[in-house]
This record gives structure tokens, sequence and C-alpha cells, in this order.
């Protein structure tokens, strides 16, 4: 059961802390929890791919593909087995860059060419396992539009002087007004 | 003394008796020496009135027996006073009777010339004369003292030379500023007979005038023709009086009309038996035609009046011989003059008719069958005469050979009855409008006709001789075509002034009759006619009211956007003061939270130092190392993660950290919503404080709470004096050592929190060292921890201050202390 994506910040980060995904569990695998981060907009950030190898055991589809994509929004477990390596590429669509990235639930500094690795992967990590799931590792993405700032606002939202410019402009107005007038009625 | 006489007739006799005076005024005060008991204050008031009999009685009679004891009562009573102030001289009327008796009889009175000299009234009379010359050349506004003690000067110099331009500063201050002056009775009296005189002059006045003063508290009850019935104080204006004259030429233009008006009004004053009438004589420009002007003034003083009625009552023996006495010397003189009077009918001109003989003659004609009061115009060129010798002077006038010699005569001493002639108008308008600073368009108008024509046409060679008729037709003639032409040229102006407002169009049309008036009574009908139409085009009532509407229409329409632009602004100033005073209440409420929660968090706890500084030999004791008890702060919000103190700065605050950088840039350390927000971490960053770089956000606050302090860093010597920060928690207390500080865009780059490797975390530093604008020489590597410090800068939206500061030492709270 999935829990639904949490927006924050001004723009498409999805809140990769707390979304955590339960899948049925195989006790010989292991997951890798994958979130590409959205806020629920429908606009497509960004895909995260992975490449099938011999380790890969999910998804297990149809298709010939030898690629699993997963698409902005989209939370998926890869199931790999024991002692196996999986990498992970990130591409960033147009207008868009990475903000955040979580490894296993902890912040890193997104790598440069997009590519996150997972290797040999022989345990599974308490902190993201569930009751029914062994998850090894996981990776979130969050994005951000390019351009937007990278901390937030701290400049005084108390914008005393345009306040107190108004006041004394609109006082200063209503005095020559009503003096011009006192003029005209004289 | 004799026995039966009552008390006045006592006094009487003393006053004959110096001895007997001398007692009187050396009495003790009971007054012994008289057969009752009086008080001395008593004898000494009535004396006072007796006085002023014996002046009058001397006046009447040319009798100057009298004239010993009374210059020894003026002396008693007045010299002292005098010598104060000479003016009050002339507020008492046997004084000014005195003075009278003086002019004509300069002989007799010797002893009271003295007097005069003695209290020095010419010297001051002439000192005071040249103060207000000069206040009025200053353009000074008089204050109520001056104006009276200058009506004094006036009232003592009306019988020499007359300082016109005095007069009318008056006549300014009472009429124009509505000024009351605490006058007496008589000097109001005085003024309104000068302001006649010198309107009638500046008129040109040459018809019939009834004139009456009444002597009120105030004295003007002076409304157009219901002068008598309308008590109601009003305040007229210049302007007003004139065309109240022209009104009433317009009303007496019939003889009969006048006649009659003034019969009834002198009736009806009779009947309120409060008032008499002295009757002044005056001159007519149409004397020949038997068309006269007749100036009522001068109000007979009531306590007079009532004295010589007294006098009837308590001392009648003394009225009898004042009256017989008087009655013959009249009854000779007119004898004299009429032989054809006889005892039963004599021919009383009014020449005769001196002040007294009215004052009497109601009772007197009453008594006498052989007095028969019959108004006739013989006679009265030498009364004409004798008045303008009073109250005109230096009359130098040339004459034309179209003028008889006759009327030469006549004109050379009568012409112009008051103190202005035609010669002299233009100046003396000139002049009187000078003390009208706030000239209206009208006014200016006037001034410019006047100067331009007048004074030219005057200036030319009639100046200083009287102007004939042929002339000043002439003059009128110009007048009128230039004021004409004036009109013409100016209506458009004038319409465009007048549609300011209706009430100054109707001030201006009145202003403008007046001249019209004016013009008309000058003599030439056709000029008249010409003058009126002109006029009456000019000041059409309709295009005036149609102007005046429009006028009304725009002047609402204005009103009404007035009164939206007020409430829009009203609204602006009402909105911006309220956030005003909001952002005020959040920047106090916000320093009054983190003032209570500092004062709170003292705690000392044994620390002992774990990392120390290599490079560092001196540690601070254990006392200076800051410490917080984050137990109260738990209760309060269990987010707070840490404190941060830099010394001596205002940065000494809480540390909370959300799931997001958002939540607390709006929020108290308490959660309560405020600008001021709170300092907080990086919600990506480490709990413990043990990343790479630890990212600390906080408001540039223009009151400097917060991290509005941090722009200090700018300046090497503050980064000097303030290198280091306590970041303190729960088990730790950190301090870190700043060392650079430097700006940047935050749309382009990025504090980075954990580091994938050493070499992204050198590249990192080495990026800040290039930046930074702090010459520090602390060594930073890759094994350090960071603190960042990062703010807002006023410039630009996205650009922020950043102040790096590396952990030097680490002070670690005993694990028990902490589980405490």
């Amino acid at each position: 059961m999935k829990k639904t994506l949490k927006t924050m910040s001004f723009f498409a980060i999805a809140f990769c802390s707390l979304w955590l995904g339960v899948a049925s569990a195989s006790a010989a695998n292991f997951k890798i929890d994958v979130i590409n981060g959205q806020d629920g907009s429908g606009i497509n950030y960004g895909t995260i791919t992975t490449t099938k190898n011999s380790c890969t055991v999910t998804p297990a589809d149809s298709s010939s593909s030898n690629i699993i994509t997963i698409k902005s929004g989209q939370q998926l477990y890869v199931e790999v087995n024991p002692g196996c390596t999986q990498t992970f590429q990130v591409t960033v669509n147009e207008g868009y860059e990475i903000d955040t990235v979580l490894v296993d639930r902890q912040y890193v500094q997104p790598s440069a060419d997009g590519v996150y690795t997972f290797s040999n992967i022989t345990n599974a990590n308490s902190l993201l396992s569930t009751d029914t799931s062994d998850v090894a590792h996981s990776l979130c993405i969050k994005y951000k539009k390019k351009g937007a700032p990278s901390s937030p606002n701290t400049g005084d939202v108390a914008y005393v002087l345009p306040v107190a410019g108004a006041s004394l402009l609109s006082l200063g107005l209503m005095i020559i007004l009503i003096r011009k007038n006192k003029n005209v009625k004289a | 003394m004799k026995k039966g006489q009552t008390k006045l007739e006592q006094l009487v006799y003393i006053l004959d008796d110096e001895a007997l005076c001398k007692q009187l005024l050396n009495a003790d005060d009971n007054c012994s020496f008289l057969s009752d008991g009086m008080s001395k204050q008593y004898y000494l008031n009535e004396f006072e009135r007796l006085l002023n009999s014996t002046v009058f009685i001397m006046k009447k009679t040319n009798n100057f027996s009298y004239l010993p004891i009374t210059i020894k009562i003026l002396t008693k009573f007045y010299l002292e006073k005098m010598k104060e102030n000479p003016f009050q001289f002339y507020e008492n009327a046997a004084c000014r009777n005195l003075l009278d008796l003086l002019r004509q009889y300069p002989n007799e009175f010797e002893p009271f010339q003295k007097f005069l000299k003695d209290i020095h009234f010419e010297e001051a009379a002439d000192d005071v004369g040249r103060f207000y010359h000069k206040q009025m050349k200053k353009n000074r506004i008089l204050n109520d003292f001056e104006l009276k003690d200058l009506l004094n000067y006036l009232m003592i110099y009306k019988n020499r030379k007359m300082p016109h331009h005095y007069l009318r500063y008056l006549f300014y201050v009472i009429f124009e500023k509505d000024q009351e002056l605490d006058l007496s009775s008589a000097m109001y009296a005085e003024l309104f007979r000068f302001l006649i005189l010198d309107l009638l002059g500046q008129l040109g006045w040459n018809e019939t005038v009834h004139i009456v003063t009444l002597e009120e508290k105030k004295p003007f009850i002076y409304q157009g023709p219901d002068i008598y019935i309308n008590e109601s104080v009003i305040k007229p204006s210049l302007e007003g009086n004139m065309l109240y004259f022209a009104y009433l030429f317009d009303l007496f233009e019939k003889r009969y009309k006048y006649k009659s008006f003034a019969h009834n009004k002198y009736e009806e004053i009779k009947s309120k038996k409060q008032y008499m009438i002295k009757e002044i004589l005056g001159s007519s420009f149409f004397y020949e035609n038997y068309s006269y002007l007749s100036i009522e003034t001068e109000i007979v003083d009531q306590s007079l009046i009532a004295r010589l009625r007294f006098f009837e009552e308590v001392a009648p023996a003394l009225y009898r011989k004042i009256i017989e006495d008087y009655e013959r010397q009249i009854i000779e003189a007119i004898r004299e003059e009429k032989p054809s009077s006889d005892s039963s009918h004599l021919v009383l001109t009014l020449e005769d008719l001196t002040d007294q003989t009215v004052l009497l003659s109601p009772e007197i004609i009453q008594n006498r069958p052989f007095l028969k009061l019959e108004y006739q115009l013989d006679g009265r060129k030498k009364k004409i005469v004798e008045l303008l010798q009073a109250y005109e002077l230096e009359l130098e006038l040339i004459f034309e050979d179209e003028d008889s010699e006759e009327m030469a005569n006549f004109y050379e001493k009568a012409i112009f009855h008051t103190s202005l002639t035609i010669s002299r108008l233009s100046e003396e308008f000139v002049e009187l409008l000078e003390y009208r600073p706030k000239l209206v368009r009208t006014d200016r108008l006037i001034e410019k006709v006047i100067q331009e024509y007048f004074v030219r046409e005057i200036n030319r060679g009639v100046r200083n001789h009287v102007i004939t008729h042929s002339e000043l037709e002439r003059i009128l003639s110009k007048f009128n075509d230039y004021m004409t032409k004036m009109y013409e040229v100016e209506q458009k102006k004038i319409s465009k002034y007048l549609s300011k407002d209706l009430e100054q169009w109707k001030f201006y049309n009145d202003h403008l009759k007046m001249l019209y008036h004016s013009v008309s009574y000058i003599g030439n009908p056709e000029l008249y006619e010409s003058t009126y139409l002109n006029l009456t085009q000019v000041l059409d009532m309709k295009e005036a009211k149609a102007i005046q509407k429009k006028v009304l229409k725009n002047k609402l329409v204005n009103q009404k956007v007035y009164m939206v632009v007020l409430s829009i602004l009203i609204l602006i100033f009402s909105i911006s003061l309220f956030l005003l005073g909001r952002i005020i209440w959040q920047y106090w409420s916000a320093s009054d939270s983190y003032g209570k929660i500092q004062n709170q968090v003292g705690q000392k706890k044994p620390i002992s130092i774990i990392t120390p500084d290599p490079d560092r030999t001196e540690f601070p004791i254990n006392d200076d190392i800051p410490q917080v008890d984050f137990e109260p702060l738990y209760k309060i919000n269990n987010e707070i993660v840490a404190w941060i103190r830099i010394d001596d700065t205002e940065i000494n605050y809480p540390i909370v950290r959300a799931e997001d950088n958002e939540y607390y840039l709006k929020h108290l350390y308490n959660k309560k919503p405020n600008v001021s927000g709170s300092i907080f971490v990086d919600y990506r960053a480490n709990q413990d404080f043990s990343s790479d770089n630890t990212i600390l956000y906080g408001h540039n606050m223009r009151n400097n709470t917060m991290f509005g302090s941090l722009k200090k860093y700018r300046k090497e010597s503050y980064f000097e004096e303030h290198k280091y920060i306590w970041l303190i928690t729960p088990k730790a207390t950190y301090q870190y050592e700043i060392y650079a500080a430097y700006e940047f865009d935050s749309s382009k780059e990025a504090h980075i929190i954990n580091f994938n490797s050493e070499e992204s975390f050198q590249k990192y530093l080495d990026e800040i060292k290039k930046k930074t604008i702090l010459s520090s020489e602390l060594e930073v590597g890759t094994k350090d921890h960071l603190l960042t410090l990062s703010t807002c800068t006023d410039v630009e939206p996205d650009e922020r201050f950043t102040v790096v500061a590396k952990r030097v030492m680490t002070y670690i709270v005993p694990e028990k202390e902490v589980s405490n």
C-alpha cells in the first residue's frame, strides 16, 4: 500500500523520507526502493532508468526491453539477488534540475553524471525495511525548476519601508487635497 | 451763604469765592464747613459737574467771570492727569468746550494757555503724530490702545491740519477689519462724521444727503434705509457705506422725499427722548438752486442735557439767568441782522441756530410765541464758510473766466465742503486703497483707472486748483470712456473671474454700481446714462447666473471626484497604518519572546574538552563555556535542537529543525506565526550536527535581530572581534571559528551538506576561499565540520550572504548529565 506523495517546498519535490512502500517479501532477495519525485501536478521532471541484469529479479515484465523506467511520481521496488550490483541513471528533463538526492534516507551530494550505483547488495537495511519487506537500499530524487533558489528566502518580509512610505504618501496627499479643497471653497 | 439755598446753589456761589473754593478743595472728609455733612467725594463730583456747567455757561454767554475758578479746578483735577496723558483732556466735554473757547477768545484765556503749555500738550501731540505716521508707513497693524490713542490725536488735530491718511486707516480698521475699539461715543460720532465728509468728498458729492449718527454703544447702527428700525449690530464695510450713500442719493433725489424722511426720522428720535440733534449746515454745489446739503450729526452729550434739566429743577434761578441771558443775546443778534423781525414774529435762520440754541429750542420755541422757526437758505453762506474754515484749509483755487466773480468767491471758500477737493480725488482714493492691502480685482481696476487717468489729468495742470464743471466733465468723460474700454477689453477675463463665485460677482456688481452712482451724481446725465448702460451690459445678471450655474455644476463634479479620491486615500492610509502597526507589533513580539527565552535557559553543567584545537594553547574555563538547559525548551517545542550564540552580538537564539526549510521562516521557536521566524537548521543536515557542512538559516531583519547582524561581517574589524560561534546541543557545546564570508546567487549555486567525496569537499572549500571577503589564516580541510550561517541580502531576492565557520572545539557534556 502506497502512501500518498506529500508536496513540499514551492516546487515539485516528493517527500522521499516518508514515502515508503510495502511490497511482498521474498526471503532470498533484497529490494531497492526507488522514488522519482513529483508534486502531484503530473509534470514529468525527469526519469530514472536501470538496466536489467542477471541479478535482477523484478520487476519481471513481459516486455523484451532490458530497461526499467521509473517516471516522475512513481515508486518502484527493484528486486535483486544477494551480492548484486545495480546502477540507476537519472535523466532530468529540460528546464529542471536535481534539488536533493536521498540515498538510504541520507541526503547526499547529487552526482555530476546522474548515476547512482548500489554495489554488492547483501543485507537488508534495518532503517528501510518493514515487517514485510527486506529493503536493502533506497534512492529518492527531488527536483526543482532550473534557476530556483537553492536555499530559503530569508529576507525581512516585514516590509516596513514600503508600508511606512505608503502611509506617509497617502497622508501627504490627503492633506494637500483637503487644503486645496478648502482653498477652492474659500 | 444764605439760608434756604440748596446745596448746589451754595456750590455755585462757592465758585465765585476763591477762598471758599480753596476751603472746599482742602476740606476734610466730613466737609464740616457746609451745613450738612456730605462726603468730600460727593462735593468733588458735584464740583466736576459744575466745572462742566461753568464752561458751558461761559461758552454760551461769553461771560468769563467763572474763568479763574474754572482754571483752578482744571489745574487741581486734571493737571497731573494731563501730564501723564495729554489726550485725556479731550475725553472731557468741559475741556473740549474750553478749548473751543480758547480758540474763539484767545486773549481771555491767557491762564488757560499757560495750563495747556504746562501739560505740553502740543509737543506730546506732535510726538504721537510722528509715531503713528511711522507705523503706518511700515504698514504695521495698530493695537486697540494705539488706535484709540490715534483717534485722540486726530480729534486734537481736527481743527488744524487734517491727517486724512490716519483717518482712512482708522476707517479701514473699524470697517474693514471689523475691529471694535473701546471708544467713547463722542469719538465714534466724530470719527463717523469724518468718514461721511471724507466719503462725500471722494464721491464728489453735490446733492442733498441726510446723515444721522446715533449715539450707541455699538455706534454704527447703519444699515440701508432702515437705519433707525433695525437695531441689530452690523459691521458695515467701507464699500457698504459708499453704496449706502449712493442709495441715499437715489432715495432722496426728490427734495420732498428727503424732507419727509428727515422730518419723520427727526420726530422718531425726538419721541424717544434720547437724542437731540444739532444741525450743521453744509454746502452744496448747487447752492444757488436751493438744493442743499444737510448733515445731521454730532449727538449732543446727553449728560449735558440732563445737567441742564437738573439745573432747571434744583437751581431754577441759575437756569433762568442762563436762559434769559442767552435768549436776549440771540434776539439782539437777530434783530440786528434782521430789522424786520419783531417780538411777535421773528425770522430765525438756520445760521442763527447755534448748537445750544438747537439744544434749547424745543423748550424755547414752545414757550416763546415770538419765535417762529423758519428755515431759510439765506445767510447760509457765512455758516458754510465758517464750517469750511473749521474743516478745510489750504484751498488754493484758480477759476476760469466762465465762472462769475460771485461764484468764484463762493467757491473759493465753499465749493467743496469736505476736506477733499476733486483735485485731490485720485490721490486720496489711491491712498485709501493703499490701506486696504487685500485688494480684490475690482479695486485694482479702479486703482488703475484712477492712476492712469485721474492722476495724469490732474497732474497735467489741474492739481491744486478746483476743477470747474467743464473740466470735471472732461475728466469724467475720459474716465467713462476708459472704464468702458477697460470693461470691453477685459470682459472675458472678468467673466472668468466672476465665474469663480457668485458672491464675488455680487461684490463686483455692487462695487460697480457704486461707481456708477458716483459718476451719475457728478452732473452729466448723458454720461450717467452711457456709464449705466455699459455697466449693466457687462454685469448682465442673466449671464452671470448662467456662468454661476455652470460653475456650480463643475463644483459638484469636482466635489464628487474629491470625495472618491479622498476616500481611496483614507483607505490606503488606514490599511498602511494597520500594516505598519502589525509589523511593529510583530517586531516587538519576536524580540520579547526571544528575550524571555534567552533569560530562561542558562545552566551550568560539568563539561569536558574532547577535541582541543591543536593550535590552541589556552582554553576557556568551564564557566565560560556556554550551556543551555534544554528541558524547558523541549516543553515549548520539541523541534528545538540546539542553541546558537555569538558573544557580544545579537545572535543568541534557539535552533529549530522542521521537515522542510519553510515552516520556521514564518514561525517563532514556539511555533507562533511571526515574520521574524526562527534560526533553523537545514532539514537535510544530520541531526547531530555531524554533516560536513551544517547550514543554519535566519532572516536578515532590519532591526538586526535573527541573522540581521550577519551583514556586519562585511567589516574586517567586526569579524576580528566576533570570530567564534557557540553551537550548544544537549550533548555537547561546539565552538566554531569563522573564517569566510561571501555572497552567492542561490539560483545558480547551492550549499552542499554532505559531500560524495573528499575531492568534491575540497573543491567546495576552494570555492569558498575564492569568494570570501575575510582575510582569515585558518586552515580548513575535508576532515573538518563546517557551520554555514545563511541569510538574504537586501539587494537581490536570490542573493544570499553566508558566513562559514569551522568547528574548532567540542565540549562534551558527560553522559549522565545528558540523561539527567
